[in-house]
């Protein structure tokens, strides 16, 4: 068995793992990336349409303060007003850091960075590199790390287990996947960036690895998660496959139409029409969708036209690339003259592991889990409130990565290891998963308990949610949890045993699934992504606060917390 | 329509085809939900990688009927052949099946 020794242990290399890793390195921090993916192939990579930052407040009238506001407002006033300030401050500093290392950012022609306009953004202030820009943020970073020598990348280690005691965090545990044993990694201070759980749902533009088992790893190791209720549909995923076609399409000006040929946003958002929030965009497809307004797929879903047919098409080449080649290839169309097939599918976790606004992880009572941050979409700062603002997402993850990588590295300064305690953890690890693994009998299928999880998450935390409908869904998960206990394994190895990980991945996700459906049912109103039939106005008296999710003798608990109103107060949402 | 799966699996040094046969309605279907479907219908032992699913992230390069290609970019009907071998990238250690270093 071997422990690892390090100053920081980062969890994940996307994005905001990577920015950790980076700025902890900067100060001289020993760093541990432990992530799942080989390579820079982490969700981030898949990022379309761009970083929203306010680069050029004198081009187009725009200031920090709007670019929070409008965060605020999208975010249908649960957001955490100090938590948007932050971000709209730093996110420029962000844009030049990428753009230092490499990001071959769009730009003017008197050399500024082109700019897009986003759904919810009342100015242009979206930076991008076509329509690729993870691509290009991810493969700079990824090459800017690897030129660290106090940087050490432990790649396709699954992380199964934080280690916490003492309201302290001291390491983490791993299961290599590549020599099929179990690392411990030591370090007193650490960065939780492992994005977000799209996977537990059916549709989904998240990538495979997308499972979101740590929010339930980071439940068992006392600390609580935020507002998992607000899960974002985004409004363009590809029929059938669920490929996410980027925002920056309508951006760039295209049109959504239904199967009369109308722009039917207009009734639904006449200001902003396709460019409303993602919230108001997927619930009127929806809503399209029953109203019998819809194209219907020879897979049966139900979908609505996104139409560029009337863009310049040279222009379309040079900015959404992308684009085109997606819809080729995954739905067989040439979006230049004929209409690409879109849906909602699942897009963003607005919720996550909670931390205040410097990032640092909370447990159920707002205590700092000392030494432990949380960065990205795992984390939860109560930056996106009820709904995030597209290409708030990239920027946020650079932000908190690096605000996170810096004290976790000064944190760490002087402190030691403690490294006797996770070999502890490692040795409690090992005999549970050998357990997983000797385990005879039981006639169910992970692939199977996955599957049936996917369409109970999308009954009863849907686009559109109703109390029989969430109760309903929380059972089906209870008996899945029972099942769980059934499952067997049938690769009998340990080296990439991808069973083995799947296993582990669904015990966190049926945690996660747990909180998602809990807020879903418990919460009774309307608020951004959050949709209930039987509860349709926002109602401040009683909601504007958080929900919190933990456990408590083995069972997800909840509770609620205040909302960080500094600045602007509640007011209707019309767009 | 019946699709027959040739795949290279084993470790370095003891690798042997195992051959999986699939019904397939629709011929879009990309190599990656193949090899999707074998685990998920047939094999859980088949080790493989696959992340973003759309072209992205390299992932899932393999070997495919003799070219090393992407298999979520790869449709049946790109093949023209209802018949697929696959492999593992040429000249890489083989860590299992269809996984390399
Ligand atoms: C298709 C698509 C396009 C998008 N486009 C945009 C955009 O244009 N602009 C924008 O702002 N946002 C966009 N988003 C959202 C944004 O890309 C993501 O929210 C963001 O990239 C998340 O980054 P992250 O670093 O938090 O996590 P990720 O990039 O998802 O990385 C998570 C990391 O955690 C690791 N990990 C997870 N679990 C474990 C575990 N148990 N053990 C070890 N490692 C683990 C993974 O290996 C991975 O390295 C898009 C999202 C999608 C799905
Ligand atoms: S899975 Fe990412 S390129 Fe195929």
């Amino acid at each position: 068995m071997e422990v690892l020794e390090y100053d920081v242990v980062v969890v994940g290399s996307g994005l905001a793992g990577l920015r950790a890793a980076v700025a902890a390195a900067l100060r001289g921090a020993a760093v541990a990336v432990v992530t799942k993916v080989a390579g820079p192939r982490s969700h981030s990579i898949s990022a379309e349409g761009g970083m929203a930052a306010v680069v050029h407040p004198n081009k187009t009238g725009d200031s920090y303060e709007l670019h929070a506001y409008d965060t605020v407002k999208g975010g249908d006033f649960l957001v955490d007003q100090e938590a948007a300030i932050t971000l709209a401050y730093e996110a420029p500093k962000e844009v030049h850091f990428l753009d230092s290392i490499g990001v071959p950012w769009n730009k003017d022609p008197d050399g500024t960075f082109s700019l897009r306009q986003f759904g919810g953004m009342s100015k242009p202030r979206t930076v991008f590199a076509k329509d690729k820009t993870g691509f290009y943020i991810m493969s700079a970073i990824y090459k800017h790390v690897k030129g660290f020598s106090n940087i050490h990348l432990y790649e396709e280690h699954l992380v199964t287990r934080l280690v916490v005691k003492g309201g302290a965090f001291h390491g983490v545990v791993a299961y290599d996947m590549r020599r099929g044993e179990l690392r411990g990694f030591a370090a007193p201070a650490g960065v939780v960036a492992t994005g977000g759980g799209g996977r537990m749902y059916r549709l989904t533009t998240m990538g495979f690895l997308n499972t979101g088992e740590m929010y339930g790893y980071a439940m068992r190791a006392g600390l609580a998660l935020r507002d998992m209720e607000f899960v974002q549909w985004h409004p363009t995923a590809l029929v059938p496959a669920g490929v996410l076609i980027s925002e920056a399409a309508r951006a760039e000006g295209a049109y959504l139409v239904n199967r009369h040929g109308e722009r039917f946003m207009k009734r639904y958002a006449p200001e902003r029409m396709e460019l409303a929030p993602r919230d108001v965009v997927s619930r009127a497809i929806y809503l399209e969708c029953l109203k019998g307004n819809g194209f219907v797929h020879e897979s049966g879903l139900c979908y609505v036209g996104l139409d560029i047919r009337h863009l310049d098409p040279e222009r379309v080449k040079q900015r959404l690339p992308l684009l085109l080649e997606l819809s080729k290839t995954y739905a067989g169309v040439n979006p230049l003259n004929e209409l690409i097939p879109v849906r909602p599918a699942v897009h963003y976790f607005m919720g996550g592991i909670m931390t205040d606004i410097e990032g640092r992880a909370l447990d159920r009572d707002g205590n700092w889990v000392r030494g432990l941050w949380a960065a990205g979409e795992a984390a939860s700062t109560g930056v996106h409130g009820a709904n995030r603002l597209g290409s708030n997402s990239l920027a946020e993850c650079a932000v908190w990565g690096r605000l996170a990588g810096e004290a976790a590295a000064a944190y760490a300064r002087g402190r030691r290891p403690a490294g006797e305690l996770v070999a502890e953890a490692v040795k409690a690890e090992e005999e549970r998963i050998n357990g997983l693994l000797r385990r005879e009998g039981g006639g169910e299928s992970v692939r199977g308990l996955l599957k049936e999880l996917q369409n109970l998450m999308e009954g009863g935390g849907g686009i559109v949610r109703s109390e029989r409908a969430s109760v309903e869904a929380l059972k089906k998960l209870t008996d899945l949890r029972g099942r769980l206990n059934n499952v067997r394994i049938s690769d009998g190895g340990r080296i990439y045993n991808m069973e083995l990980r799947e296993v582990l991945e669904l015990e966190g996700m049926l945690l996660a699934a747990e909180t998602v459906l809990l807020g879903a049912l418990l919460r009774q109103e309307s608020r951004g992504a959050h949709y209930r039939v039987d509860f349709q106005n926002r109602d401040d008296r009683r909601w504007l606060v958080h929900s919190v999710y933990f456990l408590y003798g083995g069972n997800v608990m909840t509770k609620q917390r205040p909302v960080n109103v500094t600045r602007w107060m509640p007011e209707a949402r019309r767009y | 329509m019946k699709v027959k799966i040739h795949v290279r699996r084993g470790a370095a040094g003891r690798q042997y085809y195992q051959t999986y046969e699939v019904e397939v309605e629709d011929p879009r279907i990309t190599v990656l939900d193949l090899l999707i479907k074998v685990r998920e219908d047939l094999d859980g032992t088949l080790s493989m990688r696959y992340a973003c699913r759309m072209g992205v992230c390299g992932a899932c390069a393999m070997v495919i009927n003799g070219v090393p290609r992407l298999a979520c970019a790869t449709k049946l009907s790109d093949l023209g052949t209802s018949e697929i071998f696959v492999g593992p990238l040429p000249n890489r250690n083989i860590i299992k099946d269809l996984v390399t270093d």
